[in-house]
């Protein structure tokens, strides 16, 4: 169905013809499948018959949310997960084994830093760490046995705003699928597709939610690499088979089904129920962005503001190109010391001190001594995080509410 | 002719690739179907060309088996 991006996102996935069809996705909250006989559940299992058998295999619920966040990134196919971070393993699972090799930005959330030096490391793969800008630096980063450039988007709390089509190009040259961590720009401010990368993840925790609710992941082939010319050796494998699904056959058959980091249904659910109300949240969410961020750069305790809408932020132009002007929720502030940054949390009233981001309501952190509580001095400094960084994920309240408590200037 | 789909026998026409005993089959999601000829796994691009004999013996089989 060649349906808008916000029609889309209101009824991808979910049925709509028949008599007395809900109009919501209906929660199958059952762990188990059952068949009339015998043969027909081997059928299934075998892969003979289309059907669901055990929930974390398959579950009709969380397969409508794929149906949607494919459609809404205009892809080919998706596995959803338990988590972003889930997500971003099993991807990297798929396409990387022992002695195996990627690119990454230097820059990364936390979460997702501390999997490629922890837990990658353990599994024998090696990570060359590069400067998101620097496209030079990516192609001499490459490796006879590299398997994957990786990127965010808008990185977390950095907030650079990477070239996708430049490193998309340099990705296609080398013959790798450049993955992009989508989750602070969403589908709805701009179309990786159209920008040329190869698979996108999601935590769908965030703006996909909206609301705080819920931790879930997603992991989305764009239908813009060719799958038979892939190294990795279980998507050749899967290719062979598949065509250009093979990638995504290689990881729910190959990985996200032994590995079981399903979505729940009741998770997918409430991320569905977010998903129709994006649009309008994400254009709320930069609107108010916008506002703190010009407002900030005169606070007392304030050194720095970066957020990629200002027009002095490097990768402005970038922003306007792709993602219409708006540069995302996110908010990286400078205090003077720790000591003000940590005072500024504690007299805020209404917005929230918490580890997370793309809520609808407004949350602040200090990096430093949470989320990049274990990061090494120099992994600290690669993701741009200090003592005295504050990050701030602008949600969708009224802002002069915002303004207030930021300006503890209200009774809130 | 004959042949065995997922191990029931069935009469086709004559001449069909195996692209085209999917379509005819209305086998659904078709881009998501692996089919093993004989009990050798076939290639994606040997789709288009491969006929179906008299005997063969296919399966067709989705990779999201257990789903979808």
């Amino acid at each position: 169905m060649n349906w808008g991006f916000d029609t889309n996102a209101i009824h991808a996935g979910v049925p709509s013809q028949g008599d007395g069809v809900p109009t919501a996705i209906p929660i199958v909250q059952s762990a188990s499948f059952s068949y009339d006989t015998a043969t027909a559940l081997e059928d299934v299992f075998a892969g003979r018959q289309r059907g669901y058998v055990y929930s974390r295999i398959s579950n009709p619920t969380v397969t409508a949310l794929e149906e949607r966040f494919v459609a809404l990134e205009n892809g080919r196919a998706g596995v959803a997960f338990s988590s972003g971070m889930a997500a971003i393993a099993a991807t990297i699972e798929s396409l990387c084994e022992a002695g195996d090799h990627l690119v990454a930005s230097a820059g990364l959330f936390g979460g997702t830093l501390a999997l490629f030096d922890e837990v990658l490391s353990r599994r024998g793969i090696s990570v060359t760490w590069v400067d998101v800008t620097c496209h030079d630096d990516w192609k001499q980063a490459i490796q006879p046995n590299t398997r994957l450039l990786f990127v965010e988007a808008i990185s977390n709390p950095r907030l650079d705003v990477a070239n996708i089509p430049e490193l998309a190009a340099i990705a296609t040259q080398y013959g790798v699928p450049l993955v992009v961590d989508n989750t602070l720009t969403t589908p709805y401010l701009g179309s990786l597709r159209e920008m040329g990368a190869h698979v996108v993840v999601h935590c769908l925790g965030k703006y996909s939610s909206g609301s705080g609710s819920s931790v879930g992941g997603i992991a989305v082939d764009l239908g813009v690499f060719d799958w038979s010319t892939c190294q990795s050796k279980l998507v050749q494998v899967a290719s062979k088979r598949f065509g250009a699904f093979g990638w995504v056959a290689a990881l729910k058959k190959g990985v996200a089904t032994h590995t079981g980091a399903c979505l729940s249904p009741i998770n997918a659910y409430f991320i569905m129920m977010g998903l129709e109300s994006l649009s309008l949240r994400m254009a709320r969410h930069c609107e108010n962005a916008l506002v703190l961020a010009t407002a900030l750069a005169d606070h007392p305790l304030v050194e720095s503001v970066t957020y990629p809408g200002l027009p002095h932020h490097p990768h402005r132009a970038f922003v306007d190109q792709w993602y219409g002007g708006r540069g995302g929720a996110i908010v990286t502030l400078t205090t003077r010391s720790k000591s003000d940054a940590f005072t500024w949390i504690d007299s805020l009233r209404l917005i929230r001190n918490a580890s997370n981001l793309g809520d609808a309501k407004t949350l602040m952190i200090h990096p430093a001594s949470t989320i990049y509580r274990e990061a090494s001095p120099d992994r600290r400094a690669m993701a741009g995080v200090t003592d005295t960084t504050l990050r701030l994920s602008v949600g969708i309240e009224t802002v002069s509410d915002l303004l207030d408590d930021l300006l503890n200037r209200r009774s809130v | 002719m004959n042949v065995t789909i997922n191990g029931q026998i069935e009469e086709i026409p004559s001449g069909l690739t195996i692209i085209g005993l999917l379509a005819h089959k209305s086998v659904e999601m078709p881009d998501m179907v692996s089919v093993e000829l004989n009990g050798e796994i076939l290639d994606r691009p040997a789709f288009d060309t491969t006929l179906v004999s008299e005997g063969d013996s296919l399966e067709f089989l989705y990779f999201m088996g257990g789903g979808q």
